[in-house]
């Protein structure tokens, strides 16, 4: 095998696909912004949905108000912090959301006597919640009694509707301390014997890690994958349509050595599509206050060793990923039907990169020794700043991604070989 | 230069069972002549140019190139032959030169060299204008003139010629001709397939009638005729693969 007849191979093949469009647009159009820009859009719009959703305020009835008591004062106690007239509104009580960072009202209005009337308007997203008061509940608590109960109707399938049930169930757990308080007296405290706090030991990098950690893998073995593929389409498969193969195979070049340079070339393009949507990313970070903040959390977190080591293990991944891809352009008729092998092919890798988001898989000795998914979890505590934890699983996945890396290797020099498919028409 | 002896080719076929593309084929070819091998479609004509090209392994009998056996030493005889067919293609974003040099590489010159001969070929073959000129751009003409030159960069004393003018309009056929010609001219051993039997008569010092992977006959176009007593050679062919059926 002469490295410098790998390396015509290799310079030509990457001439060849630099100049397709294609590659372009696969290649480094798509990594270094297609998915920054998605990222970016779709947490944006996620946020910003989420936001929207907060900062609405909740038209609620208080159905039976009559008999709602201390409930209204307490209701429109709540003005102290911030009161608005209701002015032309039919809503005649507004409430300032207490537990809110947001300027959000709770508005309550108190016309609607009829349940079903309240029911039917929620399902028509007229109201939000309705918050039914019993008849007699006014009577139970000026008596001391218990066992009444409030309800909160609303729809669980609106965001909306259940934002404003948990405001409502926020303002009536401050409501029932009030008047367990006034019930007990100084005796109240007894009903509090301790406080709890909670303390979080996860610095904000560890905080960070966690989230780079889940979606970067599925990224980089994602980009990995499909940076590869159409090179590899184009490089077997391709040759055949274009009629270029045989003529290839009948100059002194082996055909080791020319697997060899197609192989290298299409491990260099997964390698390269990841490496420019993590750029990509990187530099989409940049873009609003969410992107900066997030951006900081990466430079705060990531480190050279980190990197390292992450790029480390991609090399036997991009080699097995271009010994499967190569073998299918190999065995294929035509570009599109070696197009048509390797879709379906993703969804065989994007199922297992998709480990590092489910909670609760830790890595161990058998899953380090299952394909992608192995290389997905070791990835994640990489890029969570524990690659120090997982070193044994490192290596191990490390040789466990070598040795079917070298499979799809023998794979796909078998493949070339086979008079079946080279002639394949 | 060139020794088939015995040769055959089994394919396994899910539907057919094995087929016998080519059975016992034995002939020779020395430099400066032609040896044309005649043949319907489906005859077994390019899978024999396949294994002399060691592109195909042969399931028996023995090839061998300037007296290397094309299955020990498959990567040498390679560098000993040129190789074209008739329907063979160009990478569409290469340039000629690119797609040239990248096939004199292939061969092991050296770049000095391969442009020197580059050179050399693009005189011969009026290819000045568009050395530089991406293949998608070429008309059918001068794909076939790129064809030629990437062929015959690394001057190989052997050409294997596989029905190389099917498709072509007649000018261009012509140039092909001419061009196979002008290689038995420089001394090379040229082997060639064809249907067409004008190219045959025109072209060929030998000639073997093959037909569903047998050599039905063998000689110089002028024995054939009279052997089949046919004045045309058509005619004969038809005769000689008829008999046989």
């Amino acid at each position: 095998m002469s490295p410098r007849v790998i390396w015509i191979v290799f310079r030509k093949e990457i001439l060849d696909i630099i100049r397709d469009r294609r590659t372009l647009i696969f290649m480094i159009v798509m990594p270094l912004l297609a998915i920054p820009i998605l990222i970016h859009l779709m947490s944006n719009f996620m946020i910003g949905s989420a936001r929207s959703i907060s900062e609405q305020n909740s038209r609620v009835a208080l159905v039976g108000a009559a008999d709602a008591g201390d409930l209204v004062d307490f209701l429109q106690n709540q003005q102290r912090t911030r009161f608005e007239p209701p002015g032309d509104s039919e809503f005649d009580i507004f409430v300032v959301e207490r537990m809110s960072e947001t300027n959000a009202f709770l508005e309550v209005r108190t016309d609607i006597e009829d349940v079903a009337t309240a029911q039917e308007m929620i399902k028509n997203k007229e109201l939000d919640a309705a918050l039914v008061v019993p008849p007699g509940f006014a009577g139970v608590l000026a008596a001391n009694e218990v066992g009444s109960s409030l309800r909160i109707d609303y729809l669980s399938t609106n965001e909306r509707s259940e934002n404003a049930q948990s405001r409502l169930r926020r303002s009536l757990a401050v409501f029932r301390e009030e008047v367990v308080k006034q019930r007990l007296g100084e005796s109240f405290a007894l009903t509090e014997p301790f406080e709890t706090a909670d303390a979080d030991l996860a610095t904000s990098r560890e905080r960070a890690g966690e989230v780079f950690g889940r979606f970067l893998p599925y990224i980089i073995i994602l980009m990995t994958f499909t940076g590869g593929i159409f090179p590899a389409t184009s490089l077997a498969a391709g040759e055949k349509e274009q009629k270029t193969l045989e003529t290839l195979l009948a100059s002194p070049a082996s055909r080791v050595e020319l697997v060899t340079g197609k192989f290298l070339v299409i491990m260099a393009t997964g390698i390269i599509s990841a490496f420019l949507a993590l750029t990509g990313m990187y530099y989409a970070f940049s873009i609003g206050e969410i992107g900066q903040r997030m951006r900081e959390s990466f430079e705060l977190h990531m480190d050279a060793a980190s990197i390292a080591l992450a790029g480390l293990l991609v090399i036997p991944l991009a080699i097995f990923f271009a010994g499967v891809l190569l073998t299918l352009s190999v065995f294929a008729r035509s570009f599109r039907e070696a197009q048509s092998y390797i879709s379906p092919l993703s969804f065989l890798i994007i199922i297992p990169a998709f480990t590092s988001f489910l909670p609760g898989v830790e890595l161990n000795t058998t899953l380090s020794l299952v394909p992608i998914v192995n290389v997905s979890l070791v990835l994640k505590e990489i890029l969570a700043g524990r690659a120090m934890d997982v070193m044994p699983y490192f290596g191990l996945t490390f040789a466990s991604t070598l040795v079917i890396a070298g499979l799809a290797i023998w794979l796909c020099a078998a493949m070339f070989k086979r008079e079946g498919a080279i002639f394949k028409v | 230069m060139i020794q088939v002896r015995n040769l055959i080719k089994i394919f396994k076929d899910k539907k057919r069972g094995e087929v016998r593309a080519v059975d016992d084929v034995t002939f020779s070819c020395e430099p400066g002549r032609i040896f044309g091998l005649l043949g319907p479609n489906g005859a077994g004509k390019t899978t024999t140019l396949r294994i002399i090209s060691t592109t195909m392994r042969a399931t028996a009998g023995t090839v061998e190139v300037d007296g290397l056996d094309v299955r020990k030493r498959a990567q040498e005889v390679r560098g000993k032959i040129g190789f074209l067919t008739g329907n063979t293609g160009l990478y569409q974003r290469l340039t000629t030169r690119e797609v040239i040099t990248y096939f004199g590489r292939l061969n092991g010159m050296r770049k000095s060299r391969v442009n020197e001969r580059l050179e050399e070929i693009s005189s011969w073959l009026d290819m000045g204008d568009f050395l530089d000129t991406k293949c998608a751009k070429l008309s059918h003409g001068m794909e076939q003139k790129v064809n030629i030159a990437r062929t015959i960069i690394h001057d190989p004393p052997v050409m294997v010629f596989d029905e190389p003018t099917v498709g072509l309009d007649i000018l261009a056929a012509r140039s092909i001709v001419d061009f196979i010609n002008f290689c038995r001219g420089q001394g090379k051993c040229i082997v060639f397939s064809t249907h067409i039997m004008r190219e045959a008569e025109r072209l060929c010092d030998e000639v073997a009638i093959i037909h569903k992977g047998k050599i039905f006959a063998q000689g110089s176009v002028a024995a054939l005729k009279r052997v089949a007593e046919e004045e045309e050679f058509e005619d004969a062919f038809v005769k000689i693969v008829g008999e046989e059926r």
